[in-house]
C-alpha cells in the first residue's frame, strides 16, 4: 500500500474519506494523562470555560471531581445534565444520561473518564460507545483518559505497574480523535501533589505512593503517554500529506504478520504486533492457520482463536484464516507471497524433549524465514482477552449417568462370559474379554466412561480371577505385573478409541453442517423473489440453530420487519431499537451483545462485501446467551450466504426497475414525437387554409368551400386525436369504468357507421350481422368508440374504393364481431405489437398517419368490458381482420324472451 | 387486522382426519380450500408444497401452518385439520404434527394472508388453547375455542 503512495501523486482515497467523514461528525478532543491526578479534568474544564467564553454552547455530561476543591470551583457556570440513576443489585448507580444529552444537543459536551464501564441496563456497556453516539450526532466531545486504559498498551502497563487494568478503550477510538492534549506533569510534581492530598485522601495516598505512584512507574507511564501522542501526531501528519498528495518519506514496503493460535497469550502477540506496526507505520495482519489439529480444539480454545482474530480487527489489523497442513511451511509461504517483512510468533511452550521428538515450529520458521525478520515473543499468559462482542453460551459437559450404568452392565456381561471361559481357558485370556468391554464403552461413550470401565474391569478381574479369589489382594507378584499391564493397555486403548470416536463425531457433525449449508445455498440459488428468499433463510436458520428468527430489511431509510419464523409482524420497542442500531452501526446489538443488551433478541447485521443488506434477530426460550460458539460460526455462514442471495435479488430488482424506467423514457419520447407530428400536420393544414381564406381575395365559391371543408376535416382529425389521448390517459389511470347495459350489436354498429360516415366516404361498407344475435352487455359509448377506431384504422390502411366488411355472429357463449379490410394486411412481425401504444405498422408514404393510439384504446376499452380483441391477416385475400369477442351474459336468453 | 377466525368457519375445520404423510395432509387441506376458493386442488397443493420445500412451516408443539400466495386467488382463505394420527412434518422441534392450519391468499401488495398467518400462529402458540383444541369434540367447538383465544 505504501509503495503505491510513493508512485502515485494523487491524494489517497482512504485519506480523503477519513477527512470527509470527520466533517459531519462531532469533534473529539482527548485529554490524555500518564496517571491519575495529573489534572486532566481540571485542564478539560479550563479549556471548556474558554470555549464557553467564545459563545459555544457547552454542557457537562459527566465530570468526576473526586472531591478536589479547585476542580469543583471550575464547575460553576456550566450547565450540568442530571445523571441517570439506576438500581444495580440494590445499589443506586449514577450514569451519564446519554438520551438527555442527545436531546439537549449542545455544541460541546464534557465527558470525563472515557474508559468507564456503564452499569448494566445502560444503552452501551462502555462510556466510549456513548461518546461515539454523541460524535455521530454531530456533538463535539471533550473527554479524559489515562494511558493505562489504552487497549494495545494494556499488557505493557501491566508489566510496568503490576496492575492489570480491566477497563480499556480501543486504540482505534483514540486514533479517531481530532485532538489529543497530553496533560504532562513530571513525576516529582505529581508525587508532590499526592503528598499534599490533592489527588487522594491521605490514607489512600500513602498506599498509592508506595505502589502505583513510584517514581519509576510514573516515568515509564509518562514516556508511554508522550510516545503514544507523538505517534498520533505522526499519523495526523501522514493523513494530511496523503490527503494533499504530498509525497513523503513513507516507510516503504514494511508489513507485519502475527501468527495466532488457541494459546491464551495470542492476545499479547496481537497487541505486540499492533505496537510494532504502529511504530513502523505499516499495515498488519493476524494469521490463523487451520490445520487438522483445529478439529480437536475445545470450544474454549476455538473461542480464543476467534477472539484473538477479533482483537486484531478491533486494533485496526486484518484477520486472515487459511487452511494448511504444515504450520511452519504455510506461515512462511503466506508471508512470502504477501510481502511481509516482519513476522511475530509466540515462544514455544514445549519441552526440550518434545522438540527433539517432534521438531519445533518456532525453529522451522526462523530457519525458513529468509529475509523476513522474525520476532519471537514470550508474551504474558494471563488471560487478557477483551470481552466478546457477542456473549456465547458455554457448552456444558454435564455428567450423564447412563454411560456409566451401561458400562457396569458391560462389565457384568464380560464377567459372566469370563467365568464361563475360565472353565476351559487360561485366566490370562479372560483379561481380553474385559478389554473388549473397555473398547465397547470407549466407542460408545468416549473417554471418561472408558476410563471408568478400565478401573472397574481391573478391580473385577482381580476380585474374581486372581488368587486369592474374592479379595482385592494379589498373592503372586507375576499377577501384579500382568494386572498392571492390563490396566496400561486398557488406558491406552480407551484413550485411542475415544479420540478416534470424538474425531469421527466432529467429522460427522461437520459433514452434516457442510451438507446442510450446501443444500441451503442450492435452495437459495433457485429462488427468484425476495419473499421466498426471506422465508427460506428464516426457516433454515431457525431449524439449524433451534431458535426463533426475525428478519429486518431496509425500506425507505428505515428498517422494517419483513419475515419471521414463526410468522410475526410486530417487534417490541426495545427490539426495534436494537435492530436499528445494529443496522446503522453494522455491529451486533441486543441480548448478549455490548449494545442494548436489554432487548429480547440478538441482532446481527447480514453483510456482503458491499455492506449490510439486512439485520437478523434471533431468540430462544433458553436463558442466557442464545448461541454456542459453534452455532455462532454456523449462523455467520448461513447469514453470509443469505446476504449474498438478498443482494442478488435486490440487484435483479434494480435492473428490472432500470429497464422499466428506460421503457418509460422510450414511451415518453414516442409520445412527444407522436404529438409533435400529429398535432402539427392538421394544424398546418388549418393554418394554411385559413390564411388562404383571409389573404387571397377573389376566390371562387367552390375554392372557398374546399378550403373550409379542409379546415373542418383537419380540425375534426385534431379533435379525434385529442379525444384519443384523453381516452388513453383515462385508461391508464384506471378511470375507465364501463357503464354496462344490454345492447343490440347491430344498433351500436349502425351508430358507429353513422359517425364514421365521412371517413368511410371513399370506401364501400358491407355489413353482415346475424339475425339471431342475443343482446350483449356493453358500454354503448365505449363500444361505439372501439368500432369507430377500427373503422378509422381500416379506412386508413385500405386503398380507396375497396370494401370494408363488418360481420357478427354467435359463437357458443360469445358474440364475435369482425372488421375486414382489403389493404395489404399487417406484416407478421407487427401482429403482436399492433395494440401497443404509439405503435404504427410500416406503411407507404401515401397512407394517412395515425396517432398510434387508436388500437391501444380499442384493446383497453374492450378488455374493460370483459371482452377480447385480436388481429390477423385474411386467409382469402390480402387484408387485415380485427375480431372482437364479447361474452353473452348468462341470463341474456331470459331477458330476450321477456323483451 | 385480519384474524384467523374471520376466515375459518366450522365447515373449514376437519376433525380426526386420517393422513399418512405431510404430502397427504397438504392434499387434504388443498381439497378443503379448493371447494372454498373454486381453484383446482392440485394448484393449491402445488403452491403449499412449494412453500414447504423452501422451509418447513412446522413451528413445534405439533403445529404447522402451511401457506402460499396464488396469483389466481381473489381473497384469502383458510382451513384447519386435526389429524387422527400425528405425522412427521420436518418440524423445528422434530415432533410430529397433529394440528395443521393452512392459509392461502392472493399475490400482490395485500397484507391479508400474512395477517391471518400471524394471527393463526399467535393463537396456536398458546399451550392452553392447544390442549383445548386437541380435546374439542366438534368443528363448532374448535371454532369457538379459536374465537375465544383470538
Amino acid at each position: 500500500m505504501s509503495d503505491q503512495n510513493t508512485k502515485d501523486k494523487r491524494p489517497s482515497p482512504e485519506a480523503l474519506l477519513e477527512e470527509a467523514s470527520r466533517e459531519s461528525r462531532g469533534h473529539l478532543k482527548v485529554f490524555l494523562g500518564a496517571a491519575p491526578g495529573v489534572g486532566k479534568t481540571y485542564e478539560m474544564l479550563l479549556s471548556a470555560a474558554a470555549r464557553k467564553r467564545d459563545g459555544v454552547d457547552v454542557i457537562i455530561g459527566v465530570v468526576e471531581t473526586h472531591g478536589r476543591p479547585e476542580t469543583e470551583a471550575l464547575l460553576k457556570g456550566f450547565d450540568i445534565v442530571p445523571r441517570r440513576r439506576t438500581d444495580y443489585k440494590g445499589r443506586a448507580v449514577e450514569e451519564m444520561d446519554l438520551d438527555a444529552v442527545l436531546a439537549r444537543a449542545p455544541q460541546l459536551v464534557l465527558v470525563d473518564e472515557l474508559a468507564h464501564t456503564n452499569a448494566p441496563g445502560s444503552r452501551h456497556p462502555k462510556r466510549y460507545m456513548d461518546v461515539d453516539d454523541l460524535l455521530a450526532a454531530g456533538i463535539d466531545v471533550y473527554t479524559t483518559v489515562n494511558i493505562q486504559h489504552l487497549e494495545s498498551l494494556n499488557d505493557v502497563v501491566a508489566q510496568i505497574t503490576r496492575i492489570r487494568v480491566r477497563e480499556t478503550v480501543p486504540d482505534a477510538f483514540i486514533d479517531r480523535a481530532d485532538e489529543i492534549e497530553v496533560i504532562d506533569l513530571t513525576p516529582g510534581d505529581l508525587i508532590q501533589r499526592l503528598k499534599e492530598g490533592k489527588v487522594y485522601v491521605p490514607k489512600t495516598a500513602e498506599r498509592a505512593l508506595n505502589h502505583y505512584f513510584s517514581p519509576g512507574n510514573l516515568t515509564a507511564l509518562r514516556e508511554l503517554a508522550l510516545r503514544r501522542t507523538a505517534q498520533r501526531v505522526d499519523q495526523q501528519l501522514l493523513t494530511h500529506m496523503q490527503a494533499h498528495a504530498i509525497s513523503g518519506p513513507w516507510a516503504a514496503g514494511d508489513r507485519v504478520l502475527v501468527v495466532v493460535n488457541e494459546h491464551p497469550k495470542a492476545a499479547a502477540l496481537v497487541r505486540y504486533a499492533r505496537r510494532l506496526a504502529e511504530r513502523l507505520r505499516t499495515p498488519w495482519v493476524a494469521l490463523y492457520v487451520e490445520t487438522s489439529r483445529a478439529l480437536r480444539l475445545t470450544e474454549a480454545e476455538r473461542d480464543r482463536v476467534a477472539d484473538a482474530l477479533r482483537l486484531a480487527e478491533k486494533l485496526g489489523g486484518e484477520a486472515v484464516t487459511i487452511p494448511g497442513s504444515g504450520l511452519a511451511q504455510e506461515i512462511i509461504s503466506y508471508a512470502e507471497a504477501n510481502n511481509f517483512s516482519h513476522l511475530v510468533i509466540g515462544k514455544s511452550q514445549r519441552s526440550r524433549f518434545h522438540e527433539l521428538l517432534f521438531g519445533s515450529v518456532t525453529y522451522d520458521i526462523v530457519r525458513g524465514a529468509g529475509h523476513i525478520a522474525v520476532h519471537v515473543i514470550a508474551g504474558a499468559e494471563r488471560d487478557a482477552l477483551p470481552a466478546k462482542t457477542v456473549a456465547t453460551r458455554d457448552v456444558s459437559a454435564g455428567i450423564e449417568l447412563q454411560p456409566y450404568l451401561v458400562s457396569i452392565g458391560l462389565i457384568a456381561v464380560a464377567l459372566a462370559f469370563g467365568l464361563l471361559l475360565a472353565q476351559y481357558l487360561d485366566v490370562d485370556n479372560v483379561a481380553l474379554v474385559f478389554l473388549t468391554a473397555v473398547l465397547v464403552s470407549a466407542v460408545a461413550y468416549g473417554l471418561l466412561p472408558a476410563l471408568f470401565t478400565s478401573v472397574v474391569s481391573v478391580l473385577t478381574f482381580n476380585f474374581f480371577f486372581i488368587h486369592p479369589l474374592h479379595t482385592f489382594t494379589i498373592s503372586d507378584p507375576e499377577n501384579v505385573v500382568a494386572l498392571f499391564f492390563f490396566f496400561v493397555v486398557a488406558l491406552i486403548a480407551s484413550n485411542l478409541t475415544a479420540s478416534v470416536r470424538s474425531q469421527a463425531m466432529v467429522a460427522r457433525r461437520r459433514a452434516k453442517t457442510t451438507e446442510d449449508l450446501y443444500l441451503f445455498s442450492r435452495k437459495l440459488a433457485g429462488i427468484a423473489t425476495l419473499d421466498d428468499l426471506l422465508w427460506a433463510t428464516a426457516s433454515q436458520v431457525a431449524s439449524m440453530l433451534k431458535v426463533r428468527v426475525v428478519l429486518f430489511l431496509p425500506d425507505d431509510g428505515a428498517i422494517t420487519l419483513r419475515a419471521a419464523w414463526p410468522p410475526e409482524d410486530v417487534a417490541e420497542e426495545a427490539d426495534l431499537a436494537a435492530a436499528k442500531w445494529s443496522w446503522e452501526n453494522n455491529r451486533p446489538a441486543g441480548r448478549g451483545a455490548d449494545t442494548l443488551p436489554g432487548a429480547q433478541r440478538l441482532f446481527l447485521p447480514m453483510r456482503t462485501g458491499r455492506g449490510a443488506v439486512a439485520v437478523i434477530g434471533i431468540d430462544s426460550d433458553k436463558a442466557g446467551a442464545i448461541l454456542t460458539p459453534d452455532q455462532r460460526r454456523l449462523l455467520d455462514a448461513l447469514t453470509d450466504q443469505a446476504a449474498l442471495a438478498i443482494e442478488r435479488v435486490n440487484l435483479a430488482e434494480d435492473v428490472d426497475r432500470a429497464k422499466r424506467a428506460a421503457e418509460k423514457d422510450q414511451l415518453r419520447s414516442a409520445l412527444l414525437t407522436s404529438i409533435s407530428h400529429d398535432l402539427r400536420t392538421p394544424l398546418a393544414s388549418i393554418l394554411g387554409a385559413a390564411s388562404s381564406l383571409g389573404t387571397l381575395s377573389g376566390l371562387e365559391e367552390a375554392d372557398k368551400a374546399g378550403l373550409l371543408s379542409t379546415i373542418q376535416e383537419e380540425a375534426e382529425r385534431l379533435n379525434r386525436f385529442i379525444a384519443n389521448l384523453l381516452d388513453m390517459t383515462r385508461l391508464e389511470s384506471g378511470a375507465v369504468v364501463p357503464n354496462m347495459s344490454l345492447h343490440d350489436i347491430s344498433e351500436v354498429v349502425g351508430a358507429a357507421l353513422r359517425r364514421a360516415d365521412k371517413i368511410l366516404s371513399s370506401h364501400r361498407v358491407e355489413t353482415k350481422i346475424a339475425a339471431d344475435l342475443p343482446m350483449v352487455s356493453l358500454d354503448g359509448v365505449l363500444f361505439e368508440q372501439v368500432l369507430f377506431n377500427l373503422l378509422d384504422n381500416a379506412a386508413k390502411y385500405a386503398p380507396p374504393n375497396s370494401a370494408i366488411r363488418i360481420q357478427a355472429w354467435r359463437d357458443g357463449n360469445m358474440v364475435r364481431l369482425q372488421i375486414l379490410d382489403e389493404g395489404e394486411g399487417i406484416p407478421a412481425d407487427d401482429l403482436n405489437r399492433i395494440f401497443d401504444k404509439f405503435y404504427r405498422a410500416r406503411k407507404s408514404d401515401s397512407q394517412r398517419a395515425g396517432t398510434g393510439l387508436g388500437l391501444a384504446i380499442c384493446r383497453g376499452f374492450v378488455e374493460a368490458m370483459g371482452g377480447s380483441v385480436d388481429v390477423a391477416n385474411r386467409n382469402d385475400r390480402p387484408g387485415a381482420v380485427f375480431s372482437i369477442a364479447i361474452p353473452v351474459p348468462e341470463d341474456a336468453g331470459k331477458l330476450d324472451t321477456a323483451a | 387486522m385480519l384474524r384467523i377466525t374471520d376466515l375459518l368457519s366450522p365447515e373449514h375445520i376437519g376433525l380426526d382426519v386420517r393422513a399418512m404423510s405431510k404430502k397427504h395432509v397438504l392434499l387434504e387441506l388443498a381439497r378443503i380450500l379448493a371447494a372454498r376458493s373454486g381453484l383446482l386442488d392440485t394448484l393449491i397443493f402445488q403452491a403449499l408444497a412449494d412453500r414447504e420445500n423452501l422451509g418447513t412451516t412446522g413451528f413445534g408443539q405439533g403445529i404447522a401452518v402451511p401457506h402460499a400466495r396464488l396469483r389466481e386467488l381473489g381473497t384469502t382463505h383458510a382451513a384447519l385439520v386435526r389429524l387422527a394420527e400425528p405425522v412427521d412434518f420436518d418440524a423445528g422441534d422434530d415432533r410430529p404434527v397433529d394440528l395443521v392450519c393452512a392459509i392461502i391468499g392472493p399475490e400482490g401488495p395485500t397484507q391479508d394472508p400474512f395477517e391471518a398467518l400471524v394471527s393463526a400462529c399467535r393463537v396456536l402458540r398458546n399451550p392452553e388453547t392447544l390442549a383445548k383444541l386437541r380435546q374439542a369434540g366438534s368443528a363448532a367447538a374448535v371454532h369457538s375455542i379459536l374465537a375465544e383465544a383470538v
